[in-house]
């Protein structure tokens, strides 16, 4: 068992000590004895106080120590036993790299030498921005979600998994100052290059509602021109292409024909996603940003994604100009499905300008986790080629402070109510010292007995 | 006689004479130089003879010599009557006398009463006594018969006090001054510890009209000297009372009390009374005899 404020158990030893210490000093009334010239004997406190060998009224003494180290025990805040110190090691690997996870462990281990390890990998399917320094708020977020459910974690690790062409960008040396602690950057002998794909437009449906909106939509229209643009940049050569599917779903609220391709984007013509609730007052966003492009224009918002849980399936790949949601990704069974929540102008062709090429790279990323068969074991074994900072990162950087600074590992029920518990205890052990020195005194059959105490 | 023995005593002070501090009123003859010019007695003054004196105090031979008549004059003596007022209080009952060789105040004021009164029974002077028992006060008639010292001892052995305060008498004792004449000797044998203001008033008159008031003041030798150790200590007189006794608060205890007695003795003297500090652990006769022998100044002719 630890305590939260150990320095509180100090200050209740020393109450023990000084209560003892009373309880050594007999404080009585002296006898009485007749003296006629009284009356020139100056007016004191009647009580003496002599020293005893053995404390006195020992049952109070053993009362008030109880109540001492019960009140000194709740106020230190005892917490569960941790078990055995553990060291979480995050192994952040990029997208595009793949390592294989017995491998990681192995080097995670060797690394981390006699100390008991747990690991946790972040792989590409939870990080959204493609770009390495999005690898270290991914790690941020996986380390604090372990270590909030496991006390025993007292430090953690981070092993990033990078790829040989992998070029630092202008914020990573920010999210590198926000990580805590040391910073292992393990390097892939080799890295497969990622696959080529091409992206095909599925056509309309007759059988969806997509019937009700123009065939010259300008969302539509868009996306040729943005798949046009995709295919387009595709380095050709030999080799595998993987080919995803792209279906544009106009529809509204409503029925609408369950997609089977890779790639399911849900745009509703009225901007009204099914999943997404409404606007209590519906307003407009100066522009909408997706990998670190804006597209301006007056976009008009009808609805507001309520995020079922940030960290779970859906993951925000489009946002608003002041940060509200405008699309989200999840997976299907084919494949992934993108709600966007963007009312274009249909007069307007900002979608097809240069602006509007980072929201349609978002559109039509490739869907996570696809394609990737898992994790496979690479050719040649990776190393750590660079660690960057002396001391691991503290596991109570990761935790949520409490209002009183005090840490916050997470105590099962007994843990948590155990304070409130020794509180009470110690007001009944109190409540029985008065009743013990009341009848002390009553006993001794002298009430001054009672204000003296 | 009573239980005590006042034998040692009464034969130490055989002979000591107690004679009166200034010329007492014309009374019966006595011992005491009275205020009267008598015919008897030691010679002190011729005086021309005057038409109606009686011839047989003419001093023939000086009218053979000298040719004029002169008469001769000498000291009248007139008795006094000696009353003595002792405090039966219970604080005179301090210290208890259960412990051996331990006298309290009461024992010592009893000692010194019946020296005194034997002195002036030895001097045809007659003795009274007034104590303010527990049952109101007690009252033997001054008188010169003989055993009159025994009946004074033996009423004062009959006053039982207890420090204790059960059986309290009044602590008051200016009241019993009214039961004794004006031109009396009064000797007050108390502790001071009751209405000492009114009995210093009272002495003051008396000493106007002509009274003598000795004050014999006693005090306790365990009332100077505290015992160690805490105690609560309380006032027989007044039990309510409770103060705490330790050896740090002896110093301050002493400066009071000092100055208490200090003032008593100031303000009986300045009343033209005798004051005599008796502690419990004197000699009884060696106390009576300085009472009696008074101060040289106080033999002084009013």
């Amino acid at each position: 068992m630890s305590f939260a404020l150990p320095w509180v158990l100090a200050l209740a030893a020393i109450g023990v000590v000084a209560i003892t210490v009373l309880h050594l000093l007999s404080v009585h009334r002296p006898p009485p004895m007749l003296l006629p010239t009284a009356r020139f004997l100056p007016e004191r406190d009647i009580r003496a106080v002599s020293r005893s060998a053995t404390p006195n009224d020992v049952l109070l003494l053993l009362l008030r120590i109880a109540a001492i180290v019960a009140v000194g025990v709740a106020l230190a805040r005892p917490r569960a036993p941790r078990g055995a110190l553990t060291t979480l090691a995050v192994v952040a690997v990029e997208p595009g790299v793949r390592i294989d996870t017995l491998v990681a462990r192995q080097l995670v281990v060797a690394e981390l030498g006699a100390r008991r390890v747990q690991t946790t990998f972040v792989v590409r399917d939870q990080v959204v921005r493609s770009d390495p320094a999005s690898l270290f708020p991914a790690a941020t977020r996986a380390a604090a979600r372990v270590i909030a459910n496991t006390p025993a974690v007292d430090s953690v690790a981070l092993f990033l998994v990078q790829g040989t062409s992998t070029r630092a960008d202008s914020l990573t040396p920010a999210w590198r100052a926000a990580w805590p602690g040391r910073v292992a950057y393990v390097r892939t002998a080799d890295t497969l290059a990622p696959p080529r794909r091409r992206l095909m437009l599925a056509p309309r449906s007759s059988d969806s509602d997509d019937s009700a909106v123009p065939r010259d939509d300008v969302v539509y229209a868009a996306f040729r021109w943005h798949i046009a643009r995709v295919n387009g940049a595709m380095p050709s050569s030999s080799g595998e292409v993987l080919m995803d599917t792209v279906q544009l779903m106009r529809a509204g609220r409503g029925a609408r024909a369950t997609s089977t391709a890779t790639i399911t984007i849900d745009w509703p013509a009225d901007g009204r996603p099914m999943t997404w609730g409404s606007r209590a007052a519906p307003d407009s966003a100066r522009a909408i940003v997706a990998r670190e492009a804006a597209l301006i224009g007056t976009w008009p918002r009808l609805a507001r994604y309520e995020a079922v849980g940030f960290g779970g399936t859906e993951y925000p790949i489009v946002w608003f100009g002041d940060g509200d949601v405008a699309a989200v990704d999840r997976p299907s069974p084919s494949g992934c499905e993108r709600t966007v929540a963007v009312v274009p102008n249909q007069g307007s062709d900002l979608l097809l300008s240069a602006s509007a090429n980072g929201v349609f790279d978002a559109l039509l990323a490739p869907c996570p986790a696809t394609r990737t068969a898992g994790l496979r074991a690479e050719p040649a074994a990776p190393r750590i080629v660079a660690r960057d900072g002396e001391t691991l990162a503290p596991a109570t950087a990761f935790r949520a402070p409490s209002d009183d600074g005090v840490d916050s590992t997470p105590q099962s029920f007994w843990w948590r109510w155990m304070p409130s518990l020794l509180l009470g205890v110690a007001l009944l052990v109190l409540m029985l010292e008065w009743r013990v020195r009341e009848r002390h005194a009553l006993r001794a059959g002298a009430p001054a007995a009672v204000a003296a105490r | 006689m009573s239980s005590q023995d006042y034998g040692p005593l009464l034969d130490a002070i055989r002979g000591v004479r107690w004679p009166a501090r200034r010329t007492v009123g014309a009374a019966l003859p006595g011992a005491h130089r009275s205020h009267q010019r008598g015919t008897s007695g030691e010679f002190t003054e011729y005086r021309l003879y005057r038409q109606g004196d009686d011839p047989r105090q003419l001093d023939w031979r000086l009218l053979a010599r000298s040719d004029r008549a002169f008469v001769r004059l000498t000291d009248d003596r007139a008795v006094l009557p000696t009353w003595f007022v002792v405090d039966a209080s219970a604080s005179m009952a301090f210290p208890d006398t259960r412990t051996p060789n331990v006298v309290s105040k009461w024992q010592m004021a009893c000692r010194v009463a019946v020296g005194l009164g034997a002195v002036a029974h030895a001097s045809g002077d007659p003795v009274g006594l007034i104590v303010n028992a527990p049952n109101g006060p007690l009252r033997l008639g001054a008188r010169t018969r003989r055993g009159t010292v025994g009946e004074v001892a033996r009423m004062l052995d009959l006053v039982g006090i207890r420090a204790d305060g059960a059986a309290a008498a009044t602590t008051t004792l200016a009241p019993l001054l009214n039961m004794i004449p004006a031109r009396a000797r009064v000797v007050l044998l108390t502790d001071l510890l009751g209405d000492a203001d009114a009995l210093v008033k009272l002495a003051a008159q008396r000493h106007v009209a002509g009274g003598l008031v000795e004050c014999v003041h006693v005090v306790a030798r365990e009332e100077l000297d505290l015992p160690s150790g805490a105690f609560v200590a309380r006032d027989p007189d007044d039990l309510v009372l409770e103060r705490k006794l330790d050896r740090a608060l002896h110093a301050s205890y002493r400066t009071a009390f000092d100055a208490f007695r200090a003032r008593a003795s100031q303000q009986w003297r300045a009343t033209g009374a005798g004051y005599t500090e008796v502690c419990t652990d004197a000699a009884p006769a060696r106390i009576v005899r300085q009472i009696v022998g008074g101060r040289p100044s106080e033999r002084a002719l009013t």
